[in-house]
């Protein structure tokens, strides 16, 4: 079924495979089904708990004024409040923990860092910080401790990736070498 | 952790067999080779079965585990399982010489087993122990129930950790041999093993040196090289990110945030995929008020000596905010400035 043009959209925050961990203020996130680990920062860990449904993106925006304690301001700062919930859905989906996420308002406009940053201060909002969520892919033991250099080899494919097996030969197998 | 001194074996210590609780066709018919020396090591928590078809390599491969700080298991009350002289291990490393294997005339192959798996094929002896020291730390990463394993290089200065992450050929060792030689004590090469208060212990294998990036990697004692070996772990003060650039100056940004500091360690880190959540809480311990740093490095020792200064800075601000006083913010470009250490921009 096509959804409904213009209907509000209520991002949903998936919770489920996810290993959560409060570190220095920051929230750590691993997901067991790809094996990639995030960390949103305050603003944008604020956005991911809101996210139950039931709020559109404008709910989402009054919800984190409440939460982080900032009085009622103008149309702009709520305009720009929900830039910023934008900004932090997208990138939430982006790295999978959010699915339900509206486009952006318009079609041309997926702000930048950037641009978001000139937003809030044309707003005069300082209360607002840039949600930012990173991510890497998690190593496996083998991977994160192996040295590569050095190993012995007969060919380039017993070395690790990027890594060339030099000295070997020169019939395969014959020689070792080493990975370079 | 008990320490014992390297060569000193409990006299009861051969008595033990190591086995692991889960077999499989390929192990049992592993097993059937013809082992005739046997000890258990255990460390972090983890232990270690090891065998061979060689007494003397066996001893060369013990060497190795204690100079890791691993103790030899004797057969103490406890040890033992079932009634026998079983004990049983997580993981279980065998040596083989191949000379069992081996047809007339023809030269042994050494092998390395990981449980059923042979993880390495040589020739020579060193090679096969290097790569037994290898096998034995992601044995012990894997296995630890208590310790955390960083791929990095780790000295001490006075009272806490300065902690070097990296890959290889990332410059840890030539950094480590630095900041030795501006007297930071030696804790690991290789590895940083955290414990559950974020402190980071001694892993004092001897370190690899290598000649240039073309050559292979030599052991060197690090007390060979006047270097104080440390024993006590200690909190980590500086975490530093450095990668070589010929011609770069040392200008480092800091990393401000928790997370994104312990998202850039964990590619470093064993184990975040068998157990996550205790990962990220000791990364999080580690990182808890360290500074933290990154950026490419020129010669080693004018970094080295930029380190050792920002972590006297970072302690100078940690004793003024503990006593109260208020301090400017952490002024460490211009520190760093002042002694030519930064590139103006």
């Amino acid at each position: 079924m096509n959804p409904i043009p213009n209907a509000p959209v209520h991002p949903v925050a998936r919770t489920e495979s996810l290993v959560v961990t409060e570190v220095g203020g920051d929230t750590l996130v691993y997901d067991l089904l790809t094996h990639r680990a995030h960390s949103l920062d305050a603003e944008a860990a604020r956005v991911w708990r809101l996210c139950d449904g039931t709020r559109d993106v404008a709910a989402l925006a009054a919800a984190l004024g409440a939460t982080s304690g900032a009085t009622s301001g103008g149309t702009a700062e709520a305009v720009t409040r929900e830039d910023v919930v934008r900004f932090a859905l997208r990138q939430l989906e982006e790295v999978g923990l959010a699915r339900d996420v509206p486009p952006p308002a318009q079609a041309a406009t997926r702000l930048s860092r950037r641009e978001l940053l000139g937003r809030l201060a044309q707003a005069g909002v300082a209360t607002l910080a840039i949600p930012t969520v990173l991510s890497v892919v998690a190593p496996t033991t083998l991977y994160a401790l192996s040295s590569c250099a050095n190993r012995p080899c007969y060919y380039d494919s017993d070395c690790c990736p990027g890594s060339r097996c030099v000295g070997a030969g020169p019939t395969p197998g014959a020689r070792l070498g080493h990975c370079k | 952790m008990r320490v014992t001194t390297p060569g000193a074996v409990p006299p009861d210590a051969a008595e033990l067999r190591p086995r692991l609780a889960e077999t499989s066709p390929c192990l049992r018919r592993l097993d059937q080779r013809k082992w005739t020396a046997f000890r258990v090591v255990e460390a972090f928590g983890a232990r270690v079965g090891l065998r061979s078809d060689s007494a003397a390599l066996l001893a060369r491969a013990v060497a190795r585990c204690q100079a890791a700080g691993a103790r030899v298991l004797g057969a103490a009350p406890g040890t033992t399982m079932g009634g026998g002289r079983d004990v049983l291990v997580q993981r279980l490393l065998s040596l083989s010489t191949g000379a069992a294997d081996a047809g007339a005339g023809a030269r042994p192959a050494l092998a390395l087993y990981d449980g059923a798996s042979r993880v390495h094929l040589t020739r020579d002896r060193d090679a096969l122990l290097d790569e037994f020291d290898a096998a034995l730390r992601v044995a012990l990463a894997d296995t630890s129930p208590t310790h955390l394993f960083v791929h990095a290089g780790v000295v001490g200065f006075g009272d806490s950790a300065i902690v070097l992450p990296g890959a290889s050929l990332a410059g840890k060792t030539t950094l480590v041999r630095a900041l030795l030689a501006l007297g930071a004590t030696y804790l690991s090469d290789d590895v940083a093993v955290v414990d559950g208060e974020g402190r980071v212990h001694p892993y004092a294998t001897p370190l690899a040196v290598r000649a240039d990036a073309d050559s292979p990697q030599v052991p060197h004692d690090a007390s060979s090289l006047g270097a104080t070996v440390g024993r006590a772990p200690l909190p980590v003060g500086l975490v530093a990110f450095t990668h070589y650039r010929a011609g770069a100056t040392w200008g480092p940004r800091e990393i401000g945030s928790v997370g994104a500091a312990a998202l850039s360690l964990l590619p470093h880190t064993a184990a975040v995929r068998h157990d996550p959540k205790r990962t990220f809480t000791l990364l999080g311990r580690l990182l808890d008020g360290a500074l933290v740093l990154s950026g490419a490095r020129g010669e080693a020792d004018a970094c080295g000596r930029a380190l050792l200064r920002a972590l006297e800075e970072r302690r100078r601000q940690r004793r003024a905010a503990s006593s109260g006083a208020r301090t400017p913010a952490f002024p460490l470009a211009v520190d760093l400035r002042l002694a030519g250490s930064v590139a103006a921009t």
